[in-house]
């Protein structure tokens, strides 16, 4: 009889290891950021959109994106808040299966050069009053010494006063 | 030219948060038996097998290998799908084309998850691109407090709506024995006592996580005119995919969901959705999804569907009925949740679904499943052969 | 500038998981961490006598009902040695090790597990060998700790 009975389970942790290859476009970009704490975009010679991170292909027109330089051009970081969200409860982080502490922000950016960008807004918690749509925004990015290339390289968008 | 195909039988499990009295396989022997018992036809009968789930939720993989022994499947053809959200949907696709083909006249779709077993929300995050987002995703909860905000602001909803429509779906789903989720909710306030998990996204506003297995069995015309169920037709369907929301870079849209509505509909000859179609089960992951989904697939225009909310029209007995099952925001095994979209539009068109059948007279069903983001299915049913 | 393209991304995945055995597994798995005993199931319909356990025969889905109190002993169908070390929690023990193929008399199916206790090239098919159980019992496959020769 089901009932009273102890149902038993398992429990394991499955950890796996990867080594990912960036390839040359995300490669790049990725060690723009790690050099000069640059974000680089590139424009598709195809249909005009600009594609960040810069990809082999546009996925729309499906046009080839030219190696760096040709047609890459760095941004300035700076740019306007368009959306936000306050995340109120713990996330883990798949990486490491810690919990992040929360709460904290994460922005939608539209960088000055025509661009979508998600991120955190900074440097804490910021009150719901001081947010709205359209206030300047810009890219805090770590000292040289603790960027490794990664998009966390960038520590947040803080909002320009004034 | 492809053959015609039927669903002659559904199944699925009494979806529940934990299930620990059956493991994985079982749990999907349990919407297969249901599935022949329904259909009336033996496990012997079953040529083909589709069998799907979104892997990382129960960390075992190769699905189609450990489930063989459990769904009957041990010896015969069949292939695993895995398409995340959409995965339910997929697998319907995949047995209709198994039998349109003519390579198979009878074969079995299952679809399951045993969601408590991992961490949903870790689950879902590797669905992003490690090299890009994955270090700023917050899951699906994210992606849907976003989308409400969005919705808001662009149509003027106020924040209420949210509990609007899962005052509906509860009442829907307290009416169908196999829903997981089937709260009381005397009304729009008591909803709007649920705390926040993402403002203005609360708990009530948002699917959960559910454990469940779902089944159809799909046959050939021939086959399906021999059985002694009413067989339910397959009109068409449509897969869609569009460009991944994470590379987008935060901006919103439906580009995908309008896509594939407007595809099936036009060739279909469906030029007014609400009144052609009886019946709609649709995938939509949170109460303010179903509502800009509506309007992108085309039902009613930008911003109407929160008004025709507010006057009850998507009540299952009223005018349009949407998602007379308590739709995915009551039930929610990923890998199972499209397929029960298209087995529940299969129970009303047959008139089966027994205290949730719809009003109307049920003709054609619409089903959908959706995947993040930026993936769809949909499924056209017709309850006659023409 | 020298070219700072990154070549490689390292990244780890680590998720934490729950499985759980069911209620006919479970029963399976709490006979033998608090009696010691190894149970199998019958299938009414072909006969057959499942080791572990299961719900439905995998031949015909009948339910399988009749319990059956398995020996510890049983005989060598298959086995291997492995030698090759790799990545974390994913191994039982430190190679190198012996699994081997085991069918418990009056078993159908055969049970995947340890072999200790004898000298790797000694191990031969059709070998009789029981289990040695574990003196502390978690309810899960190593409560069965190995198997070994059995004379």
């Amino acid at each position: 009889m089901k009932g009273q009975e102890e149902l038993l389970g398992q429990e394991r942790v499955l950890e796996v290891r990867f080594r990912w290859a960036a390839g040359p476009y995300l490669g790049r970009f990725l060690g723009q950021l790690k050099e000069e704490g640059v974000l680089w975009a590139v424009r598709c010679s195809g249909c005009g959109r600009i594609l960040m991170p810069p990809r082999i292909v546009c996925a729309v027109c499906y046009t080839e994106t030219p190696m760096f330089p040709n047609g890459w051009f760095p941004l300035s970081g700076r740019g306007t808040l368009v959306d936000w969200e306050r995340i109120i409860y713990p996330q883990m982080d798949p990486e490491t299966g810690q919990l992040r502490p929360e709460p904290y922000i994460h922005g939608t950016f539209m960088l000055d050069e025509g661009v979508l960008f998600t991120h955190y807004l900074g440097p804490e918690d910021l009150e719901e009053s001081r947010l709205r749509e359209g206030l300047k925004v810009e890219a805090v990015i770590k000292d040289p010494r603790e960027r490794v290339g990664k998009l966390t390289d960038i520590k947040y968008f803080r909002i320009l006063e004034g | 030219m492809p053959r015609s195909t039927a669903i002659v039988g559904v199944g699925q499990t009494f979806h529940r948060a934990r299930r620990p009295d059956v493991n994985i396989g079982e749990l999907c022997t349990e919407s297969v038996k249901a599935a022949l018992e329904d259909a009336r036809i033996s496990i012997k009968d079953v040529q083909a097998f589709i069998v799907g789930n979104m892997e990382l939720f129960e960390g075992r993989y190769v699905q189609d290998m450990w489930q063989a022994d459990f769904i009957g499947a041990a010896g015969k053809p069949g292939i695993r799908v895995t398409t995340g959200g959409t995965t339910g949907g997929t697998l319907a696709c995949v047995a209709f084309e198994f039998v349109a083909s003519g390579v198979f006249d009878t074969v079995m779709a299952v679809g399951f998850e045993k969601q408590s077993e991992g961490d949903t929300r870790a689950g879902l995050k590797t669905v992003s691109d490690p090299l890009w987002i994955r270090w700023l995703t917050t899951g699906a909860i994210g992606y849907f407090s976003r989308q409400a905000r969005y919705y808001m602001r662009e149509t003027g909803a106020p924040e209420a709506m949210g509990s609007v429509v899962r005052v509906r779906l509860a009442q829907h789903a307290r009416r169908n024995p196999h829903a997981h989720l089937r709260m009381d909710l005397k009304g729009v306030e008591e909803a709007m006592e649920a705390p926040y998990l993402i403002p203005p996204l609360r708990q009530t506003d948002m699917c959960p996580a559910s454990e469940g297995a779902c089944a159809i069995v799909v046959t050939s015309e021939e086959v399906a005119k021999r059985m002694p169920r009413k067989p339910v037709w397959v009109k068409d369907w449509i897969t869609v995919h569009k460009e991944a929301m994470y590379i987008r870079g935060g901006r919103h849209s439906v580009a995908d969901l309008e896509m594939a509505a407007s595809k099936i509909f036009k060739r279909n000859g469906i030029s007014k959705p609400m009144e052609q179609i009886s019946v709609a089960e649709i995938y939509a992951p949170s109460t303010w999804a179903e509502l800009e989904w509506l309007e992108a697939y085309g039902f009613c225009q930008k911003g109407q569907a929160w008004r025709l909310e507010e006057k009850g029209f998507f009540y299952l007995d009223r005018e349009f009925p949407v998602n007379p099952s308590g739709g995915v925001v009551c039930t929610n095994p990923i890998g199972a949740t499209g397929l029960i979209r298209v087995a529940e539009c299969a129970l009303q068109l047959r008139g089966d679904a027994g205290e949730h059948q719809i009003n109307r007279r049920p003709t054609l069903g619409f089903a959908t499943a959706w995947g993040g983001s930026g993936w769809t299915v949909a499924v056209l049913l017709s309850a006659t052969k023409q | 500038m020298v070219d700072p393209t990154i070549q490689i991304v390292n990244g780890r995945l680590y998720g934490p998981y729950h499985n759980w055995y069911g209620a006919v597994a479970s029963r399976f798995f709490r006979e033998l961490r608090d009696n010691g005993l190894i149970l199998g199931n019958r299938c009414g319909s072909c006969g057959k006598v499942f080791l572990p356990p299961r719900s439905v025969c995998p031949g015909c889905l009948s339910d399988i009902d009749e319990w059956v109190e398995l020996p510890s002993i049983g005989t060598l169908t298959a086995y291997t040695v492995v030698y090759y070390s790799y990545s974390d929690h994913c191994q039982p023990k430190q190679p190198p090790y012996a699994l081997g193929i085991i069918r418990l008399d009056g078993a159908d199916t055969g049970l995947c597990h340890l072999l200790e206790e004898v000298k790797f090239e000694e191990i031969r098919i059709g070998m009789k060998v029981e289990a040695v159980f574990s003196r502390n019992r978690k309810g899960n496959i190593l409560d069965i700790a190995y198997f070994k020769p059995s004379f």
